[in-house]
């Protein structure tokens, strides 16, 4: 039996077409301007002199990210009402019916999983697709994927299958809520940080 | 950043309540003991009153941040982890000691002991209620605001609303006007510490254009304006306490020039806060909508 699913993420494989986002839109039904999966486009450096040569050092590479349905989830220590829990497998849900809409969870959230939906007023989040897992079958952004950049599954396989690497540029510090995450980086992501790299598609994330 | 007005109203009052408790309330009533003259009397149950009316004004200003209030009634229910559900008990806590306070000393002036000991524990009640406050947004997530600033801030807002409304008593000349200038010079040198903290610390909220990292890109410009008008009015409030200060040559502040100039400094310094606290939750940036 699982007891944590977690996520895979190949930013050496995302192309940032977005259709991850697209299809969670979809399959959940999300409002404009709500996304439960978010694609960071991460954009800097420029020219470099190297002797008397001018080289390029561009840094660009793609972040797919929604909740990492964390081990130790802040949003749910922080919740004033106890309206999210975690399942037996791992799963983060937000209660609707109990939720009182402050949004202190989207503060506390290092990963902005938290997204305000003005048709229920509370907030909302990625759900792991899990009426789809229950009936054996997969999220919609890991099917949608035409790069097979995304996979899911028990987090204590996926480690085994793709490594420890919790944290790129410009995700936060993992020891903060121990994301049940697994992630190739891309060869650019650990010069992102001295290269200035920045997130280039801030008002659409 | 505007959006978040309901929270503005609530830190405020909440944290001017608790200052005008601390430096006019539990002062008043430790110094007078249990009896007093009708007109001390009178005083001390006006001040309680305006400490309860600014604590149920911040609690019922706070549902207006609640996207369901009234299912609000369940907010105490994660006191073992959530620093929000903290806050709400202390201030529950403490507006429940003021009023049974105020009930006290209004029905039974003559129990000294007991009603002593009912405001000091709403006194420890209030910083309590203030330190939750501080915690609730200290969020390793937001970088801005888990800082020393966040309770110096807090704190400060409370000790400087609070001792001005003690100078403003004390010059109105309901209690004993000799020491007067002490109560004048407080109010001076915390406004004057806030408006110092508020200098000191504005490069490091990006109000000069400083743009900490893509985590933490700076919503718009309108901080630099909202920056400027705090320190403005923080200034403005403390020339006027100095202006009181040297218009009663050190002493007390007793007639209408001493009354009206504090009274004057206390709406700027007010105003101030305000605009400080709006820059405070502008600081927090997230990406989307």
């Amino acid at each position: 039996m699982v007891t944590q699913y977690g996520f895979f993420f190949n930013a050496a494989t995302c192309s940032g077409c977005k259709a991850c986002q697209m299809a969670c839109k979809d399959r959940n039904d999300l409002e404009p301007g709500v996304l439960w999966r978010r694609v960071y486009e991460v954009a800097g450096g420029g020219w470099e002199k190297k002797g008397e040569v001018w080289i390029p050092s561009v840094v660009a590479y793609n972040v797919s990210i929604a909740c990492n349905h964390c081990e130790k989830p802040v949003c749910g220590l922080s919740c004033p009402v106890k309206a999210i829990w975690k399942r037996e497998d791992g799963i983060v849900f937000v209660d609707t019916d109990r939720c009182i809409g402050c949004r202190y969870c989207e503060w506390a959230c290092p990963y902005t999983a938290f997204r305000f939906n003005a048709t229920t007023n509370t907030v909302s989040k990625c759900d792991f697709c899990y009426e789809a897992i229950d009936a054996g079958g997969t999220p919609a952004c890991v099917a949608s994927c035409p790069q097979r950049a995304l996979d899911f599954g028990d987090l204590a396989e996926l480690r085994k299958k793709y490594g420890e690497t919790r944290q790129i540029f410009p995700l936060p510090d993992p020891s903060q809520t121990d994301p049940a995450l697994v992630i190739k980086p891309h060869r650019d992501a650990a010069r992102a940080a001295e290269r200035a790299a920045e997130v280039a598609n801030w008002e659409e994330v | 950043m505007l959006k978040e007005w309901p929270l503005v109203a609530f830190t405020i009052a909440g944290q001017m309540a608790v200052g005008i408790f601390l430096f006019v309330g539990l002062p008043l009533f430790i110094s007078a003991g249990a009896g007093g003259n009708a007109a001390a009397r009178e005083t001390r149950l006006i001040v309680l009153a305006v400490v309860l009316g600014l604590l149920i004004t911040a609690a019922l200003l706070s549902f207006f941040h609640l996207h369901h209030p009234f299912r609000a009634r369940r907010v105490l229910t994660n006191l073992r982890t959530s620093w929000l559900s903290r806050e709400i008990f202390f201030e529950l806590g403490f507006m429940a000691l003021v009023a049974l306070g105020a009930l006290l000393a209004w029905r039974r002036p003559a129990e000294g002991i007991l009603l002593k000991g009912i405001l000091a524990a709403a006194g420890l009640a209030g910083i309590l209620f203030i330190l939750s406050m501080s915690k609730l947004y200290m969020l390793q997530t937001v970088p801005p605001w888990n800082q020393a600033y966040t309770p110096l801030s807090f704190f400060l807002t409370s000790l400087s609303l609070g001792a001005l409304a003690a100078a403003l008593v004390r010059a109105s000349g309901a209690e004993t006007p000799s020491r007067s200038g002490v109560f004048i010079l407080l109010p001076f040198v915390l406004v004057a510490a806030e408006a110092a903290l508020s200098f000191l610390i504005a490069p490091g909220h990006g109000v000069y254009g400083h743009r900490p990292g893509p985590s933490l890109r700076p919503p718009g410009e309108a901080r630099r304006t909202i920056h400027l008008a705090r320190l403005a009015l923080l200034l403005a409030g403390l020339a006027l306490i100095g202006a009181a200060m040297i218009a009663t040559e050190g002493r007390a502040a007793s007639g209408l020039g001493g009354n009206g100039l504090l009274a004057v400094a206390l709406a700027l310094v007010l105003a101030g806060q305000i605009a400080g606290r709006f820059l405070f939750y502008g600081l927090f940036g997230r990406p989307g909508r």
